[in-house]
């Protein structure tokens, strides 16, 4: 099979377009005729070597893909033809987290991540070293949509799973609950919809972003309220206005974070009830740390996680859940493969309004 | 006597930064105030309409002090720890324990003492043994997941003071079978009367030391890597000591009121999938959980220092200066 590829061979250089053969399906692996691929932030990152090396140079980028099987190793579950997602993030295989589909976790901590250590999406064709990590996607739920979920909507599934608990046990004590998701990006969309999805009804979804067009996405997603945390905007100020649109309680009782540098660390932590939830999964930090004043972290009794993406089972019940058609994706934009770069550069300036994905 | 104790004398904590928490600016508080908040005693009378449930007079009860403001639902419920105030905490702000007599505003804080637990036992129970179950309670879910791809896990303990000695023990009755329990501390002295007390191993950190060498030589001995750790001193170095030494998806209790700030690389956390959860004393019905599993499992208690209520005094001192080994009761009453 022929295929062309956008390879990334020089970082912070544009991609090379590429005519190439496709080997076929490895033993156990699968070589998937790709129909959607998404373009994550993730991506700029490993483009511009900020993942130091973790992306090696002659790589095709791009970890969220919907395509269709065209090869598979004859023993596994699925066949060529099934309409399938790539649950990119593979890890040893063997050790019994990896067993379980927990790869994130994976006890030898080895990375087959398709899309940053190998070939991914940006591609006719990519090949799948194992097959198990592909995912059936039912016919109810379309591709474009489809290709998002195991990077940009696992990410927000599991994060929207992680303040469940604390707000079940909230709103067993108080009619008037709040979440505060921050950044309505591409994590963020999703955010929205598994809050609403997933939270007890009634459960008050607030969205904060420094962008008054992204707020609009967020509203038509259904937020209840949106906060434009904007530069002119002090930190006294937008605290005092997510209190109060958090309702009685006067403080959020569980928050995302899908942007994740100091300053929104700090500001959820000042709007967050005792007690609360505060779930960081933004990579845009950079550098620089977020202070943790540590008394009155004890006395407020806050829990902080760390969520990187999700397992594969968890995929598989957000496949489910999609299947059911009551979530609705983000607005999403084609592109050409051959535009992937530009498209990457936009998505850095922040001037990509719900998902981007490349259409092959 | 608590550590918190010697807080509420000299009016406060640092909180890092530059800036103090006051007890002097808490609404409700004034002094003189009677201290003491971790108290067991009998019942002497009922006052009002109070429904006093099981409780009697003339019953051996220890009493929960962490009141709210009764006035709101999560007080009716017995979930004191999820009011907004203004908190009415016997001991550090209303009158407490060391007194012959105590009020306490409500029977559901009268909690009875099993048979087979004595009564400066039932007492210390009260704030640094609650503290320390809930700290062991908080990591126990994120141990009991790792264990199942662990063969076994490890509890870094820091700081086996007054509180970590009850982790010590509590984790022993809580955590999976074969969690292997870690002491660190500063101190030598400490660490023997830990390592007497039941934890596997032992760590003396270096005071003077950077993050690097600490944590280099907390993995020489914790050889499967640090899945949770319990901060019952929680300043910004044994924080940073932490960071460095957990594994990923591991969890970081702080308990300790130390003061000072911690940093926390954020992506880096996201990427870890690391968890920091602070723990402040428990709920209501944790304390009849651990009341009850003290009791039935006969848990020794650390050593108990009894002094007559007169030395309250020099030993919150004594208590400041750190020279006190495992905890100080102060006893009254006594027949």
């Amino acid at each position: 099979m022929a295929r062309r590829s956008m390879r990334l061979v020089e970082y912070g250089k544009p991609f090379q377009l590429m005519q190439e053969e496709v080997p076929s399906a490895p033993k156990g692996g699968a070589v998937v005729k790709n129909e959607y691929a998404g373009v994550c932030h993730t991506d700029a990152h490993s483009a511009d070597d900020e993942f130091s090396g973790l992306a090696p140079l002659k790589c095709v980028l791009g970890h969220e893909m919907a395509g269709t099987i065209v090869d598979i190793d004859p023993s596994a579950e699925l066949k060529v033809g099934d309409k399938v997602i790539v649950y990119w993030h593979g890890g040893c295989g063997e050790c019994s987290r990896c067993e379980v589909g927990e790869t994130t976790a994976c006890l030898k901590d080895i990375k087959h991540w398709a899309g940053i250590t190998e070939d991914g999406g940006f591609s006719d064709y990519v090949v799948i070293p194992d097959a198990k990590l592909l995912v059936k996607v039912p016919d109810t739920v379309a591709m474009d949509a489809a290709c998002l979920l195991p990077c940009s909507g696992i990410t927000a599934y599991n994060a929207v799973c992680n303040m469940v608990p604390t707000v079940q046990d909230f709103a067993k004590h108080s009619a008037d609950c709040a979440v505060l998701l921050v950044g309505a990006g591409g994590l963020g969309l999703w955010g929205v919809q598994f809050a609403k999805q997933l939270l007890p009804a009634g459960v008050r979804v607030l969205s904060a972003d420094v962008d008054e067009e992204k707020l609009a996405t967020a509203k038509a997603a259904g937020c209840d309220e949106a906060l434009l945390w904007g530069k002119d905007v002090d930190d006294d100020t937008a605290v005092a206005a997510a209190k109060k649109a958090c309702g009685s309680l006067g403080a959020a009782v569980a928050a995302i974070d899908f942007v994740n540098v100091p300053a929104t660390f700090g500001r959820i932590e000042k709007i967050l009830v005792q007690g609360g939830m505060h779930v960081v999964v933004g990579l845009l930090g950079g550098d620089a740390p977020a202070a943790v004043p540590l008394m009155p972290y004890v006395l407020s009794r806050h829990h902080m996680a760390g969520v990187l993406m999700g397992s594969l089972p968890q995929l598989k019940d957000l496949v489910a859940l999609m299947a059911k058609g009551n979530v609705k994706p983000p607005p999403i934009s084609h592109h050409p493969l051959e535009n992937v770069y530009d498209v990457l550069q936009d998505l850095k300036a922040g001037k990509v309004k719900g998902r981007a994905v490349v259409k092959l | 006597m608590c550590h918190t104790d010697v807080h509420v004398w000299q009016d406060g904590f640092y909180l890092g930064e530059g800036k103090h928490f006051r007890y002097s600016e808490r609404p409700g508080f004034t002094l003189p105030i009677i201290m003491g908040h971790e108290t067991s005693g009998t019942v002497y009378s009922f006052g009002g309409d109070a429904d006093p449930g099981d409780v009697k007079v003339g019953d051996n009860v220890v009493v929960y002090p962490w009141v709210g403001c009764e006035n709101c639902q999560a007080c009716a419920t017995g979930n004191a720890n999820y009011c907004k105030g203004p908190l009415k905490y016997i001991g550090p702000v209303v009158d407490g324990g060391y007194s012959e007599y105590v009020s306490v505003p409500h029977p559901r804080y009268l909690v009875k003492v099993p048979e087979g637990l004595s009564m400066d036992v039932a007492a210390v129970l009260a704030c640094g043994g609650l503290t320390a179950y809930n700290g062991v309670t908080t990591v126990q879910p994120t141990v009991e997941k790792l264990s199942k791809f662990r063969e076994r896990c490890t509890l870094l303990i820091v700081g086996p003071g007054g509180l970590g000695l009850w982790a010590v023990k509590l984790a022993k009755h809580v955590l999976p079978q074969g969690t292997r329990v870690v002491c660190a501390d500063v101190d030598a002295a400490k660490l023997k009367i830990a390592k007497d007390n039941g934890c596997d191993d032992i760590i003396l950190w270096d005071r003077e030391a950077d993050v690097a060498t600490t944590v280099a030589a907390t993995r020489a001995v914790c050889t499967d890597g640090v899945d949770a750790a319990i901060d019952f001193v929680n300043s910004s170095k044994t924080f940073a000591n932490i960071q460095g030494c957990l594994e990923k998806c591991g969890i970081h209790a702080v308990v300790g009121l130390f003061g000072g700030g911690g940093t926390i690389p954020l992506p880096t956390f996201a990427l870890q999938q690391k968890q920091v959860v602070g723990v402040h004393v428990g709920g209501l019905h944790q304390f009849r959980e651990l009341l009850d599993l003290v009791a039935h499992k006969q848990i020794p208690a650390p050593p108990l220092e009894h002094h007559p209520l007169e030395h309250t005094w020099d030993v919150l001192q004594a208590l400041q200066a750190g020279k006190v080994e495992g905890r100080a009761v102060f006893h009254m009453n006594k027949t």
